[in-house]
């Protein structure tokens, strides 16, 4: 169980910490385009080394929970820079949204996609949903 | 550094400041880097100490541009500062208005989209998306309409959306418009 909870807290930072990064440089002036291929490629760093660490384990399905459940709280961060995120949080009911969205995969996706981080989420969702459905295909045979 | 009444507090300044500039963005624009560390900067470019009593303290700040926007580098964290205000710039020829933050309270308070509207930020994007979005709501019914200013209709009870409809359609138009415009 720790192994994949590893692996849900790996896949959601090789996403995201790269995306917060490019907020934390470039801030209101944040390119989309840099900050949507920069998840794209710290995901793909995480992707080769599961692959290459766990090749037959089934990953899949806890970093793509890893990436909605974290989400919400990592793209606060990032947006944070961009005085989005938790710099307008400013009540409890602004702290129940944000959890909500943590257990709430569309309300995650809508945020992204306010953000403008969509089409790599969207990406990074489609993948990992066809790989977990084609592991799971493998380990039934 | 022998002359120099701290030379330990002098080096870490001038570590602090050339780690600063060493890792700043190659990118032009201007950043604001500020010496945390207390050091008259004369004894650390000089190398010449003062015997003058009183140690001599001034806050020296040490500007380089570069193009992209100011940061305050304090030595042990950064102070995003006004810069994170800062409100881009409208491009020429954009399709709908840009709203910015502030603008969320056309949705109400505490609710879900107030919450999603003022989360993404103050980027273009954000900007941009925020403007066309409000540009389809209809503020008297608390809903999205299928066109531009038109009427909405009654609230759902989770999301204060109309339809499942015309709430995507206009997400749809807007989220992907707003990486053009």
């Amino acid at each position: 169980m720790i192994r994949h909870v590893l692996w849900a807290i790996g896949g959601a930072v090789s996403f995201w910490l790269p995306i917060i990064l490019v907020f934390a440089v470039e801030r209101a002036n944040t390119n989309m385009l840099i900050a949507n291929l920069m998840g794209m490629v710290g995901f793909s760093l995480c992707w080769a080394i599961r692959r290459w660490v766990y090749p037959q384990g089934r990953q899949s399905i806890w970093i793509l929970v890893g990436l909605y459940f974290l989400g919400p709280v990592l793209l606060s961060t990032a947006t944070t820079f961009a005085n989005g995120g938790f710099a307008q949080i400013h009540g409890w009911a602004d702290v129940r949204w944000l959890l909500l969205a943590c257990v709430f995969p569309p309300f995650q996706f809508l945020l992204a996609a306010t953000s403008g981080l969509w089409p790599s989420l969207l990406i990074v969702t489609v993948f990992l949903v066809c790989t977990t459905a084609m592991e799971r295909r493998q380990a039934a045979v | 550094m022998d002359g120099l009444r701290d030379p330990g507090g002098a080096l870490f300044y001038a570590i602090t400041q050339a780690w600063a500039m060493f890792n700043s963005p190659s990118f032009s624009g201007q950043m604001q880097y500020f010496g945390s560390i207390r050091q008259n900067w004369s004894e650390v470019s000089s190398g010449v100490s003062f015997d003058a009593g009183e140690v001599p303290v001034v806050d020296e700040e040490l500007f380089v541009n570069i193009s992209f926007h100011t940061w305050k580098f304090t030595g042990f964290g950064i102070d995003t500062g006004p810069a994170n205000n800062a409100q881009p710039q409208a491009p020429q020829g954009q399709h709908w208005p840009y709203k910015d933050p502030s603008s969320c309270s056309v949705y109400g308070s505490g609710n879900a989209m107030n919450f999603v509207c003022k989360s993404a930020g103050t980027t273009r994007y954000a900007n941009s998306t925020r403007g066309c979005l409000q540009t389809y709501w209809d503020a008297s019914t608390g809903s999205y309409s299928m066109t531009p200013g038109g009427p909405g209709a009654p609230n759902l009870p989770f999301l204060p959306v109309p339809s499942f409809v015309s709430f995507a359609s206009s997400h749809a138009i807007c989220l992907v418009g707003a990486v053009f415009y």
